[in-house]
Parts: structure tokens; C-alpha cells; sequence
């Protein structure tokens, strides 16, 4: 009898989809011989927890004996290795070490002799470790690349999509490598991530949903502005007809690649690149830089007005201007919206996961709650890109334990589960639906409710919200 | 007593002609006009004098008295000859009207940290050299002093810079910013770009606080009642109080380089008992459409 050096600790066992998820992943690197194997799960599956099997089965087999794991953050970093460590026994990972010359020798030892199974760290890390030549591929036998969706960036005119810099050259290791990506990432980049990575590759893709995890969605709360959407249809018309305007230029010239990312062409070296390849002029180079700038600026107005910037708005030009006066001057009926939803879910006990895509608008919403429903600072957690890694998890673990609301941006669109709240309110809608999945994820079922202002803003929010009651209805358990 | 404090105008008469316009309009009597610095640009251009010039002798029509200082884009020497109009760089003066008597002091110029490019910029101070900023803070300790010899009801200091920490966080001030100026005033005086030195410094460019740590440290030991000040064109608009002070980043009066902050100007009503303070644009046609105003102004 052969005895495992690491797997499953007693009391924790597999979901029902996740066995046969993590012998496929297996099946492609043992009987398939492929290099690459793509997981592509929805938010919530255990994604994490399936990769660990998946090592842990190839160190029991000898296959693998030192692995890499790549993650975005130093915070996920910590998350990842305290799971598996929870989780698993015998998976001793060494926690994104702090390296120097001098360490890493200390490392290679631990790693020889301390029955270590790998190094975790972040993708920053990876790109310093292999520019100062500290580790290489002959020092691992397996890479598992956590949240891959953001590996290739479609930031290249030429190629369409490029490695992002920080693993650049991991493309080129030989051993196996195991991403791990959201199911939501658009199928474009999945095939150039694949197509990076070479045809040895497998993809392992499955709408898996639990009940647990199936969000209810909620008919978007909507509000009565008329000044509103006065303000919004003219800008959106601003917007549409300086980017076309810009897609004239661009067409004229032959310019292909920019087309998702215009924003790019602002960068001086990226036009410089453009002047020689197509042979633009100074002056056509101004033409598009001043479009571009316009419809930024058109698009910030728009949100100011859409997501409650009225600080900037009121000190803004357009503040003169009679109707954005006159609606300067009544209170916010979206925050009011918003005060009277938590009101209501806080007298039934619930706890509330605010989102917002703009610091801004975070700390707005956390001031406003705060003051007109007297909330005490312990009731109302508020957590940004602002705030460093650890105050972020001191923060998130306070929520937890005893908060009532807590108010987000992006920062927890990625790894970090807040199983907690009973139900999300989205205020600023993520950028696209992937973003929105990641943030959705987060909660693990409960209710999910949108704020829209009645017009403009209500068809799209309707649109959203009708996709994420199609996935949820069609996801099989 | 009323006040006007405008900031950051760049030689553009023709938005202090508008200005003086409105101001006729909203105002009972005569204001006090404060320029919180930047009043002209491209000190050594033959016009620079005579710009500077002019913007005084306009708003010294519409107004008791004229207080400016010079901004980092101004000669640190104005030679201003109107005669109701006093330079308050490393000064200070005492106005009564009869009602409410105001003691104001002023520093121009702008710390080195807040500028990109010093091209455009004449008049700056690296207050990291502990002398240049032991300097500057004795300036001001002696203007207060003298100030409160005389037991004003209020104390206002007027500097081109923020404080660090307040209503200053924003890029430096960019090298393209300050020539898609030079190209608007190239255009209003039918005049060519010159040229810029390649050996330009250049400092980082990520978002920080711009504002000068002397200035802030002496406001926060001598409390002046309003601090008035401009250059970071971002943060126009921005109001805030701490302790005792209230603080305003009035720039900018001219519409360039960020056409949202721009047109700006604050107006102060101050009695014995009072402050009142609300910011203002330049704009004639506010009773126009949103789209109308949109298409004209953006």
C-alpha cells in the first residue's frame, strides 16, 4: 500500500462536479501529454480547491515535485496558501518570499529538504525572479497560474492580444502549467490565450452553478429623473459622435487594433509608433489626441451625473448652466433610493454588499448612509484600492464578524469570497459583464439588485440584469 | 466688505473683460479684487508686460483696490504701475472699510515638486533646501505679526500654492498642458510656437499632492481665518475647513487648460459677524439649453 504524501484533510471532501472536473484536468496532462490545461469555471465552483486536488495528485504520483503558483495579489497570494493548508495536508507552500541573493539559496534548501511542495507568489514577483535570473523553469516541474484571464492583453495593434508584461516568457516554459480562469471571460480571449500558449493545450470549460451559489435577481430599482436623462442623452450623443469621428480618422489611415482600446492612442510613444507605420501627420496626431480627450471628458460628465458626482459637478463649469443648477439643487433621489433600500433590508436583519466602480462613489454612498441612517462606524465598512492589502482583510474580516453593509470597488472582483451578505446592491455597474460575474460571484447566491434611473440608463440596466437571470436559469446544478 | 478672488488667468484679457461684466452685475459696491497668482505668462515674451498690464487696469476699474501676488508663471519682480493695485508677495496690508477691518498677507511663486517642466515657469522655490524654506516661513511669521499688531477681525493669506494636503492633489503640471495654452495665446496673438529645450527636467508625473509643507505648516501653527490660493487647476472649485481656516483653491479664471474647472471666481461677502463665500463662473448664457451649453462651452 502506497501512502499519499498530501491530499483532502479529513471532514473536507470534493463537491460532486469537482472530482470528475479535476480527473479531466489529470486525463490531459498524464494520458494526453498536454503542456496546458484551461480551467474555466463559473465564480464560486472552487476553482482553488480543484487545482489543489489536481497537484496534490500529481505530487502523490511523483509526477510533480516542486510547483509555482502564480496569482495578481499579494493578498490572494496569502488566501491561496492558507486554503490549501486548511484544506489539504502535506501542500506546504512557501508564501511569496521576500527574495534576494541571499535568500534564495535558503529557499532552494527548504524547498529540497522542508517536503515543500512550491513557491506562491505574485505575477510582479515572477517578472523580477526571472529578470534577475533567481529562479528558472529547471527549478519546478509544474505552474499553476490563478485568475489567467488577465495573462494576455488585447493592447497590440499588431498581434491583437500580447502577454501581459508580468509573465511574459512563461509562454515559452515546456513543464505543465494549470490556468485557472473565470467562465466569463470572453471566448476572444480564451482563443488568445490558447493560441499564446500553443496547440498542446486543453480547455476545460463548464457552467457548473450550485444552488447555493444562484443569485435571485431582483427587477432593477428604478428612479424618476427627467433632468437626467436631458443630461445624459446629449452627452452619450457627444460621446458616439466624437468616436465616430475618430473611427473616420483611423479608417482613413488603414489604423486597425485600436478599435477596444481608442484611449491608448494618448500614449505619446504608441503615436509615434503610429506616425512611422502609417505615416500620420503632427497635426492628425493632435486631431485624434483632442477627440479622444473630448469624449473622455464626456464620459466622466456622464457618469458624474448617472452615479451621483455632484461634489465635481457643483465646482464644474456646467454648474452655471440653468438645469444642472436647478438639479444641483434637490438631494440626490438615487442615494435617497439607495438609503430607503438598506433601511428596508436592514430592519429584516440582512447584511449588504454595496458596489461601486469608482472610489468616489464609494466613499459618497458610505457618507450618506452613514449620516441619514445613523449608522455606527463598526455598522458600515468601507474598502477601496486606497487601502493597503492588510487593512483591506482586517477591514473585509470586520464585515464579516460584525458589519452590516459593506461598500466596494473593484478591489474583490477577483478570488476573495464574501459569503456573508445577503444580497448585493449594485450601484455603478462594472464595465462589462465579465467584471460584473467576478463582482456577483463574490456573495454566493442571495439577491442582487440594481439601481437605474428611469430612460437612458433602464434599458441597459435591464438588459444586464436579464443575462444574469438567463445564466442563472440555464446553469445545471 | 466684498471680494473677488480669481487665480491662474494667463494673459487672457478677454475673460477678464468678461469678468468684469458679471462682477458689475453681482456686486453692491466695489470689491476688493485678490489674484491669487499665474496673472501672465511667458515672462520673456515682449508682450508680458503689457498683458499684465492691461488684466490690472480693467479689474482696477471695477474695483476698490487690486491685491495680487505672482504665480510660477509670472516675473517674481511685476512691474505694475496702476495705482490702487499692491503686490503682496512676502507683504501685507491692512484694509478697513469702516465695518470690518481685514489684514491680508501673501506669498507668490509655486515649490518645484508641483511643476513638470520648468520651462513656463519662472518664478519657483525648492523648499527641500532647508535655508529657501526657513526663509519663506520667516516672511510670513513677520507679515502675520505685523497683521496682528493691528487687531483685524480677520486674517487672510493669499499664496499661488495650496498647502500640501489641501485641495493639491493632481499631476504636476505638464509640459503639454501648459503648450496647448501657448497654443491658444500663439493663436490670440498671431504669433509662432517657440521652441521648447530638450533638456527640459522633468519630474514624475503620478497623481500626488502638489502643495507647498511651508505653507501648511505655518497655517496650521498661525491659523489665518481664509487661505486663498490657485495653481492646481484640477482642484479648482474646492472648498474645505480645518480648525479654523477656511480654505480655497480658486483657480482658474481662464477657460484652458481644463475647460470643466475653468471660468472660475470666488466671491466673499465679509461683515464683522460673517463669512459668506460662494464660487462663480464666467458665463453669460446660463439660461441656454444643456445642449447649447454643451456645444458652447466644452
Amino acid at each position: 500500500m502506497t501512502l499519499n504524501v498530501c491530499g483532502l484533510k479529513e471532514g473536507f471532501n470534493l463537491r460532486k462536479y469537482q472530482e470528475p472536473i479535476v480527473n479531466e484536468t489529470l486525463k490531459e496532462f498524464e494520458e494526453k501529454a498536454k503542456q496546458n490545461v484551461f480551467i474555466s469555471l463559473p465564480q464560486g465552483t472552487g476553482k482553488t480547491i480543484i487545482a489543489l486536488t489536481a497537484l496534490s495528485k500529481l505530487v502523490n504520483d511523483n509526477k510533480v515535485k516542486k510547483a509555482l503558483v502564480l496569482i495578481p495579489r499579494r493578498v490572494l497570494v496569502n488566501q491561496w496558501v492558507d486554503k490549501a493548508q486548511e484544506m489539504f495536508y502535506g501542500l506546504g507552500l512557501m508564501k511569496n518570499p521576500t527574495l534576494s541573493k541571499e535568500s534564495v539559496e535558503n529557499i532552494r534548501g527548504w524547498l529540497k529538504y522542508a517536503g515543500a511542495v512550491g513557491i506562491a507568489m505574485t505575477m510582479q514577483s515572477f517578472k523580477n525572479i526571472i529578470k534577475k535570473e533567481y529562479f528558472a523553469e529547471k527549478d519546478f516541474d509544474m505552474v499553476i497560474v490563478d485568475e489567467a484571464a488577465d495573462l494576455v492583453i488585447s493592447r497590440d495593434f499588431i498581434e491583437g492580444f500580447r502577454m501581459s508584461k508580468y509573465l511574459k516568457g512563461l509562454e515559452k516554459w515546456q513543464i505543465p502549467k494549470l490556468f485557472i480562469l473565470p467562465y466569463h471571460v470572453r471566448e476572444k480571449k480564451i482563443i488568445a490565450l490558447i493560441k499564446k500558449f500553443g496547440n498542446n493545450s486543453a480547455l476545460i470549460r463548464k457552467m457548473v452553478l450550485e444552488d447555493q451559489l444562484i443569485c435571485t435577481v431582483r427587477d432593477p430599482i428604478v428612479i424618476d429623473d427627467p433632468l437626467i436623462n436631458i443630461f445624459v442623452e446629449k452627452l452619450e450623443d457627444d460621446y458616439k459622435k466624437t468616436k465616430t469621428n475618430v473611427h473616420r480618422i483611423l479608417n482613413k489611415y488603414g489604423i486597425e487594433g485600436y478599435r477596444e482600446n481608442i484611449e491608448t492612442l494618448l500614449n505619446p510613444e504608441t503615436l509615434d509608433r503610429l506616425k512611422k507605420a502609417y505615416g500620420l501627420g503632427e497635426e492628425t496626431c493632435q486631431q485624434i489626441q483632442i477627440l479622444i480627450t473630448k469624449y473622455i471628458l464626456v464620459q466622466h460628465i456622464k457618469k458624474w451625473f448617472l452615479y451621483s458626482g455632484r461634489s465635481e459637478l457643483s465646482r464644474s463649469i456646467l454648474s452655471a448652466q440653468k438645469d444642472v443648477n436647478n438639479w444641483l439643487s434637490y438631494e440626490d433621489k438615487k442615494l435617497n433610493k439607495l438609503v430607503e433600500e438598506v433601511k428596508t433590508r436592514l430592519n429584516q436583519g440582512q447584511k449588504l454588499y454595496i458596489f461601486s466602480q469608482y472610489i468616489a462613489t464609494a466613499e459618497l454612498i458610505t457618507g450618506h448612509l452613514t449620516e441619514k441612517l445613523s449608522l455606527k462606524p463598526r455598522d458600515i465598512t468601507i474598502i477601496t484600492g486606497a487601502d493597503e492589502a492588510d487593512v483591506q482583510f482586517e477591514k473585509l474580516s470586520s464585515f464579516k464578524k460584525v458589519g452590516k453593509i459593506l461598500v466596494t470597488t473593484p478591489v474583490f472582483d477577483k478570488g476573495t469570497d464574501i459569503p456573508q451578505a445577503d444580497a448585493i446592491i449594485v450601484y455603478t455597474p462594472p464595465f462589462s459583464t465579465e467584471k460584473l460575474f467576478q463582482v456577483i460571484g463574490r456573495i454566493r447566491g442571495g439577491e442582487v439588485i440594481f439601481l437605474t434611473y428611469k430612460g437612458i440608463e433602464e434599458e441597459s440596466t435591464n438588459h444586464i440584469a436579464d443575462t444574469l437571470r438567463k445564466t442563472f436559469a440555464s446553469a445545471p446544478g | 466688505m466684498n471680494i473677488i478672488a480669481i487665480s491662474d488667468i494667463y494673459s487672457d484679457i478677454s475673460i477678464v473683460k468678461e469678468l468684469t461684466l458679471i462682477a458689475k452685475r453681482i456686486a453692491d459696491d466695489k470689491p476688493i479684487i485678490i489674484i491669487a497668482g499665474d496673472i501672465g505668462i511667458r515672462t520673456t515674451s515682449t508682450h508680458y508686460k503689457q498683458d499684465i498690464n492691461s488684466i490690472i487696469n480693467i479689474l482696477s476699474q471695477i474695483s476698490k483696490k487690486i491685491l495680487y501676488i505672482p504665480g510660477d508663471s509670472d516675473a517674481k519682480h511685476l512691474e505694475i504701475t496702476t495705482p490702487n493695485a499692491q503686490n503682496l508677495d512676502g507683504q501685507n496690508c491692512i484694509i478697513d472699510d469702516g465695518n470690518v477691518k481685514i489684514g491680508f498677507l501673501g506669498l507668490g511663486g509655486a515649490p518645484t515638486h508641483s511643476m513638470r517642466s520648468t520651462d513656463l515657469s519662472p518664478y519657483l522655490w525648492n523648499e527641500s533646501i532647508p535655508i529657501v524654506a526657513e526663509n519663506l516661513l520667516t516672511e510670513l511669521k513677520i507679515n502675520i505679526e505685523k497683521i496682528a499688531q493691528a487687531q483685524p477681525d480677520y486674517i487672510i493669506l493669499i499664496t499661488h500654492s495650496p498647502p500640501y494636503g489641501i485641495a493639491d492633489h493632481s499631476k504636476p503640471i505638464t509640459l503639454q498642458e501648459m503648450l496647448i495654452l501657448e497654443d491658444i495665446l500663439e493663436e490670440l496673438k498671431g504669433e509662432t510656437k517657440p521652441e521648447t529645450k530638450e533638456t527640459t527636467k522633468k519630474t514624475t508625473t503620478s497623481i500626488r499632492h502638489l502643495g507647498s509643507r511651508i505653507i501648511s505648516n505655518f497655517v496650521k501653527y498661525y491659523k489665518p481665518d481664509v487661505h486663498i490660493f490657485g495653481h492646481v487647476h484640477k482642484e479648482g472649485g474646492k472648498t474645505e475647513t480645518q480648525e479654523a481656516t477656511k480654505f480655497f483653491n480658486v483657480s482658474h479664471l481662464t477657460p484652458l487648460p481644463y475647460r470643466l474647472t475653468g471660468r472660475k471666481f470666488l466671491k466673499i461677502n465679509i461683515t464683522k459677524e460673517n463669512i459668506e463665500a460662494s464660487f462663480n463662473h464666467v458665463i453669460t448664457e446660463k439660461d441656454i439649453s444643456f445642449d447649447e451649453f454643451i456645444e458652447k462651452y466644452l
